[in-house]
Formats: structure tokens, C-alpha cells, sequence
């Protein structure tokens, strides 16, 4: 029994530590988010390089030949620097689609970085479609593969400048993969249940973040002759973040390592983590906010984007109130 | 008790529904009633808007006749306040000069200073700002290091205030400065009025999270402005201050009551109007239970509103009730934008009326005292409970 990281897991940390927070600075986010179309092609090409679109792709595929925890760890890290781009649609969304359909072809060009694509669910709010160059369409009961000549990209303004949705016309048929049950909750897991956990680790960084800004400025921050952390109000909310923070730790990485070795609870895992962090989250960088005073609400200050990007998390894997039910429905002692 | 209005109060709320009705305006900048927009457009929209108001002599119902005030009893104030916010009529240009350096300068303010000022408040010639919070006073307002001091028939002001609203469009801004600086702290503070149209006043202006500017940094660099722009006594300021956060912490609580109740209705309505699982999200017994607490809670804003004027319309001192206003009514707005947003799902992640609300609220926890803040004066100067290792 241990819940540690492995020494690999450990090592791949570290140095996706040192590589982002070399990378991508608050003027990197920033720049995306203020972009056309919310691209960091420079970063992205970097992680192409270092193998990261297809951690948990077998090495058959062209991949890295790690698995849903590693990929987990990383997601945990580009979190921690709100990392904009499309590798969440990428990496966290269509290359689990396309192995999962077995489509081997096309997951090749999106690990090598010569193509990016996302996956269709609701063509009125398609994750990053102004970025991709393919995309995996739930046409009801088929799943099928669409290029970009295929489709017709309205680009919507977005909460988070860094994670948009985009509005997509379908115009071709495509070319059929199969069927659309592995992007669709069921009752054992499947494909879509990989990409709610890289959601939660992605969500975990996010409260990391949150919760380290916080207390390093609550030990900085004076007002009444002292670090406001001095005050109990102050730390009974920064106790409540950590709780938040630490419990959504041990639930996306359950959920990975479920996921990763087939366990039985694997589905239920994933949304007792998607239940528990989604809401976690929103807690945790709402609290930054507030804790940072007017600070907290300007523009310059980073604590918005994080907020925003959970905000735009929050409903992507389904709501915490399906998760909820979810796990009531797939509890293994009922 | 007598929950019930007279026949004359019941006619005043018709005269100001009915003329409400026919002149709010439904063709302005969109978005939200209460949250400023940076716009030259909404400014001057706005600033139009209280010109109407006053022409129809249904401004400043609070000031006396004799101040180009409605002169208005409490009680028609509170019934006018509850019409306005029932019409969702926008908030005019100047609020802070008619809520706040208005009614300060009416009670501590001199002859001059109520001649010279009052009427370009009404007629919104003169925009202004409140400048109290500095980068290092925020919630411990009396930490403020602005410095003003008396040079000749002058005060030379220097240092910095911050979240300034609507410093970009400020004319005038009432300053809480240290005047001496070897008094206890929260002595040896003065209330000054400064021109910020002069060299030495400095406004940049600063974007908030909603992405707009509706506040700004403000720097006095030997700003000067006449001794006569005392408002008070020297170092005397905390008390006009604290006069000044009055009328904003308890001004208009009524008025808010309705906003939200009306806020109420249309998150119902959106929730009813909503696709979800099939149905629509009001048949969802999750968001049906989230906005029947957030129903009860509307409602008894407005009851504890009731009961924490009652006292004042009958010249009584207030209740306890009348500190839980603010902390109730923000992060009840707090939660009632969530559930709007998960509502609405991905659709809710586009701009819109409920996004800019959602991240709006956030700002209401914050300002006019933190709902941290508010909770230490409940517990401390309503429960009497010892102070929390503050000095
Ligand atoms: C949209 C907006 C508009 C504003 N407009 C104006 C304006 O026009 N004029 C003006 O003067 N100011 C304005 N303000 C400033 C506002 O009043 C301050 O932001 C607020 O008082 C908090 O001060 P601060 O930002 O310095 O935060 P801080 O005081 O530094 O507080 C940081 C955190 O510490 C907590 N904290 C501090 N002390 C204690 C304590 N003793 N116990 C428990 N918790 C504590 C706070 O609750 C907060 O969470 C505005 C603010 C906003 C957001």
C-alpha cells in the first residue's frame, strides 16, 4: 500500500515543474488570453517535444507508453500555471477518443504536433475548436472524424480567454469510427471518464496555486498592525482550502490510477473525484479572491484566471450534481 | 405591529410607479443596473438619467427641500427606493455624491461648502469619488498614510488611494487624510474635499476581472485644495467618515431587498426557460432546492430590512438587524450568480448578463467593509464579544 508517486512519477513531476514555471509566466497566459484565438504555438511545440501529447499512449502508437497517472501528474502541473493552449482538446480529449475508437491513424499527427484537434459533444460549445485542425464528432450514436475543410468554426467570446468554446457547423459527413459509447458516461469506464480525471488533476494545480498565492499573502499582507493570517477568520478559510486542495489530490489520483489499472471502481471513482473537485475548486479560488481584498478583483492580479478556467472546468465533464448521482447509482456497496 | 402602508403612502407608490413606468429608459447601454460600465456611452447615459430624475423632482428624496432635495419623510423614501428598484431603473451617474458627500456635507459641512457643491451633485456637473482605501489601508482604514498639511489658507495633500470608483470620470473626490501624524490613529484624521482636475492629482485607472475600469488608482503630488475644503473639524475626520459609511452600509436596504427579490424572479425564470436533462432545470429537484433556499433567504432580506428600518421610521435608534444587511445581501448575490451559472451550463460561459453578474458579485464581498469585516462587527460590537487581537 502506498499512495506515493513512483519514483518515474516523481521525476516526470519535477521536471514538468521546472519546465513550466520556466515557460509559462502570468505573461504567457496572459498573452494567449488576449490573443485572437487564445494560441501559445511557441509552448505548445515544446511539449510536443517532450513527448507530453501522448504520455498515456502506447508506445505501439507512437507514444510515451506511460499511463493515466503520469499523464495526471502533468495535467496537475500545467494547472498549477493555468497553461493555456490546446492540449487540454488535444491531449486530454481527442487522443483518448481516437485509441479508444482504435482510429491508430490519426492519433500519429496529433502526437507529433503536425495536427491539434478536439472532440464535438454540443457543436454550440466545442472546447478550443478555433485551434483544431480535426475533430471527433458524438453524432448521436456513431463517432466520427471530421476535418477542418469539413466544419465551419464561429469563434465565441469566452469566459476564460485561455480555454474557449467555439461554435462548430457541421458540414461533411466525415469518415465513421464506430461507435460514440466510449465518449459517453456509462456504467464502467471508458474513454470520457479518462478525460474528467485529467480535468480534476488539472484542477488540483489549480488549487495548489490558489491555495499557495493565498497564504504567501496572507503572511505578507498587514493591516492592523499585522499579517492578516494572524486573524482566525483568515485561517479557518486558508485550513478550508487546504482540505479542499489535499482531498481533491487524493481523488483525481485515485481516479487516474482506477482508470489506469481497470479497477471495477473505475468508473465510479472518476465521478466521485469529478463530484468532489469541480465544486472544490470553484471553493478554493473564489476564497483567493477574496482573501486577496480589491487586489483580488483587478485584472492584473492572476487569482481571475484561475477562477475563470475553473469556472469553464466546472461544466465540461457534466455538472457535480450528475456526479453526485452518478456515484450514488455506481456505489460498489449497494 | 402593522405591516400595512396609510391610503397617502399607498398613492405616493403609485405616483412613483406610475411615473417610473413611463419614463425608465429601456433603450440604454445593456447590462447590468447597479455595476458601473467604463463607457463614455453609459457615463452620459447615465448622467442623462439623473437629470430626468431631477427635473421630475425624483432625485436626492433624501436631502432637504431646501438642498434642491425630494425632502421626503423616511417612509416615502424607503416606498420611492423599492419603486426604483422594482422598475430596475438604472442607478444614476453620481452616487456617490448623492448618497455619500451629499448627505455628509448637508449634516457637517458649512455654508459654503453647501452652496458651492449640492447643486452640481443634482445636476451630476460634478462627478464624485470616494478616497478613502490606500494600497496599505483597506479594511484597517485608519492605517491610511495620505498626508495633508496646512500650508498658508492651503492643505497640501500628498500620498495615494486606491479602488477608487469611478476615478476615470471623477471631478471632485472627498480624501480621508492624516493631518497629525503623532495622534492615535484614528485621531489625527481629516475628511478634505479636493479639486482632481490639477496638476498634482494623478488618475490611472484600473481593469477589473469583469474586464471593464470602473475604479482607478488616484495620486496626490502636492494637490493642493483651500483650508475652507474642510469638511468638520481638523482631525476630526473619522467621525464625518464613519457618518459618511453609514449612509452607505444601511442607505438603501430596502431598495436592495426588491433588487434581488426581482433578481429572484428572473433566476426562476431562467430556470424554468433552461433545457436540462431533457426537461427544463426548474424540474431538477437539485436547482429546484437551491432556489427555494435562495427564495426564503430573498424574502427574509426583505423582512430583516423591514424590521431594521422600522425602528429609524419611527426615530428610534436601530437594531442589531441593521449590521447584517451587508454581509446578508452579498453573499446571498454570491450564490444566487452561481446557480445561475450552473444553470445555464456552457452557455453560461459566454459574455452575457449572468457571467457579468456571476464575476460582479464577487466584488460585493469585498467592498464597503469585507464580509470578514462584517462579521467582526457582529461579533464584536453586537455581541459584545472581546476584539480579536486587533489594535
Ligand atoms: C469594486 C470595488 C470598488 C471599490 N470602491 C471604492 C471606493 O470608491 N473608494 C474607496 O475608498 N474604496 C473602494 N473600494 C475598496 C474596498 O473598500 C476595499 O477593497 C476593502 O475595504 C478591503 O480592503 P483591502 O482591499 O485593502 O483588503 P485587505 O484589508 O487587505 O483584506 C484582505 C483580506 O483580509 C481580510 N481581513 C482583513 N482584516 C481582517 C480582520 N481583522 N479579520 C478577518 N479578516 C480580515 C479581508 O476580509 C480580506 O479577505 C472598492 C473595492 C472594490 C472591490
Amino acid at each position: 500500500m502506498d499512495f506515493r508517486l513512483n519514483e518515474d512519477q516523481r521525476t516526470l513531476q519535477s521536471a514538468a515543474r521546472d519546465f513550466l514555471s520556466k515557460e509559462v509566466s502570468s505573461t504567457v497566459v496572459r498573452s494567449a488570453f488576449d490573443s485572437p484565438d487564445g494560441d501559445s504555438p511557441e509552448l505548445y511545440k515544446k511539449m510536443v517535444e517532450l513527448g507530453w501529447l501522448g504520455l498515456a499512449v502506447d508506445e505501439s502508437l507512437g507514444g510515451v507508453g506511460y499511463g493515466p497517472v503520469e499523464q495526471a501528474v502533468v495535467c496537475e502541473q500545467l494547472g498549477y500555471r493555468c497553461a493555456p493552449g490546446p492540449f487540454f482538446s488535444t491531449a486530454c480529449l481527442a487522443v483518448p477518443a481516437l485509441v479508444s475508437l482504435g482510429a491508430s491513424d490519426l492519433v500519429g499527427p496529433l502526437l507529433d504536433g503536425s495536427k491539434r484537434a478536439t472532440v464535438i459533444w454540443d457543436p454550440e460549445s466545442v472546447v478550443d475548436a478555433q485551434l483544431a485542425d480535426g475533430f471527433v464528432v458524438v453524432d448521436g450514436a456513431v463517432a466520427r472524424w471530421l476535418d477542418a475543410n469539413e466544419v465551419d468554426v464561429t469563434p465565441r467570446g469566452s469566459v476564460d480567454g485561455t480555454r474557449r468554446l467555439s461554435s462548430v457547423t457541421i458540414k461533411g459527413k466525415g469518415r465513421e469510427l464506430g461507435s460514440s459509447e466510449q465518449l459517453q458516461y456509462g456504467d464502467e469506464a471508458r474513454a470520457v471518464d479518462l478525460m474528467a480525471a485529467y480535468l480534476c488533476a488539472e484542477l488540483v494545480g489549480i488549487m495548489q496555486w490558489a491555495l499557495d498565492t493565498t497564504v504567501q499573502y496572507v503572511k505578507d499582507r498587514e493591516a492592523f498592525g499585522r499579517p492578516i493570517g494572524v486573524f482566525q477568520a483568515v485561517q479557518h478559510k486558508c485550513a478550508d482550502m487546504l482540505v479542499h486542495t489535499e482531498t481533491s489530490r487524493s481523488a483525481a489520483y485515485y481516479a487516474a490510477y482506477a482508470l489506469a489499472k481497470g479497477l471495477p471502481d473505475a468508473a465510479y471513482a472518476t465521478s466521485v473525484a469529478a463530484a468532489y473537485c469541480l465544486d472544490a475548486a470553484h471553493s478554493v479560488t473564489g476564497e483567493c479572491i477574496q482573501l486577496h481584498g480589491g487586489i483580488g478583483f483587478t485584472w492584473e492580479h492572476d487569482a481571475h484566471l484561475y477562477f475563470k478556467r475553473v469556472t469553464t472546468n466546472r461544466v465540461l465533464p457534466g455538472s457535480a450534481d450528475y456526479h453526485r448521482e452518478r456515484a450514488l447509482r455506481l456505489d460498489p456497496a449497494r | 405591529m402593522d405591516l400595512t402602508w396609510s391610503p397617502e403612502e399607498e398613492a405616493f407608490r403609485q405616483e412613483v410607479r406610475d411615473w417610473l413606468t413611463a419614463n425608465v429608459p429601456t433603450d440604454g447601454p445593456a447590462g447590468d443596473v447597479e455595476e458601473f460600465d467604463d463607457s463614455e456611452e453609459s457615463f452620459e447615459f447615465r448622467r442623462a438619467w439623473q437629470r430626468t430624475l431631477g427635473e421630475a423632482g425624483y432625485l436626492a428624496m433624501h436631502w432637504p427641500t431646501e438642498y434642491g432635495g425630494g425632502g421626503r419623510t423616511l417612509v416615502e423614501q424607503v416606498i420611492f427606493n423599492e419603486e426604483y428598484a422594482r422598475a430596475k431603473a438604472p442607478a444614476p451617474v453620481n452616487g456617490l455624491g448623492l448618497n455619500l458627500v451629499g448627505p455628509t456635507l448637508i449634516t457637517h459641512g458649512t455654508d459654503e461648502q453647501k452652496s458651492r457643491f449640492l447643486k452640481n451633485i443634482l445636476t451630476a456637473d460634478e462627478i464624485w469619488c470616494q478616497g478613502y482605501s490606500e494600497p496599505n489601508a483597506g479594511s484597517d482604514l485608519a492605517g491610511l498614510q495620505t498626508k495633508a498639511e496646512l500650508v498658508g489658507d492651503e492643505f497640501v495633500i500628498n500620498g495615494q488611494k486606491i479602488w477608487t470608483t469611478l476615478a476615470p470620470f471623477g471631478d471632485w473626490i472627498f480624501v480621508l487624510c492624516r493631518t497629525d501624524p503623532d495622534a492615535p490613529k484614528h485621531q489625527g484624521i481629516s475628511y478634505i474635499l479636493c479639486d482632481m482636475h490639477q496638476p498634482g492629482v494623478e488618475v490611472r485607472p484600473i481593469r477589473q476581472i469583469t474586464g471593464t475600469t470602473g475604479f482607478g488608482e488616484v495620486f496626490f503630488t502636492n494637490a493642493r485644495t483651500p483650508a475652507s475644503m474642510l469638511v468638520g473639524s481638523l482631525n476630526d475626520g473619522w467621525r464625518v467618515a464613519m457618518t459618511t459609511l453609514m449612509f452607505e452600509r444601511g442607505g438603501n436596504i430596502l431598495g436592495t431587498a426588491v433588487r434581488y427579490r426581482s433578481m429572484m424572479t428572473d433566476l426562476r425564470a431562467l430556470a424554468e426557460s433552461t433545457k436540462h436533462n431533457g426537461g427544463y432545470a426548474i424540474d431538477d429537484p437539485v436547482i429546484r432546492q437551491r432556489l427555494g433556499q435562495l427564495l426564503v433567504e430573498v424574502e427574509l432580506l426583505r423582512h430583516n430590512s423591514e424590521r431594521a428600518m422600522s425602528p429609524l421610521l419611527h426615530g428610534e435608534p436601530p437594531g442589531p438587524e441593521s449590521s447584517m444587511g451587508k454581509l446578508y445581501w452579498s453573499e446571498w448575490y454570491v450564490r444566487a450568480t452561481e446557480l445561475a451559472m450552473d444553470i445555464l451550463g456552457t452557455a453560461g460561459l459566454h459574455p452575457g448578463v449572468w457571467l457579468t453578474e456571476y464575476l460582479g458579485a464577487r466584488a460585493s464581498t469585498i467592498y464597503t467593509g469585507t464580509s470578514e469585516i462584517q462579521r467582526n462587527i457582529l461579533a464584536e460590537r453586537v455581541l459584545g464579544l472581546p476584539r480579536g487581537g486587533r489594535n
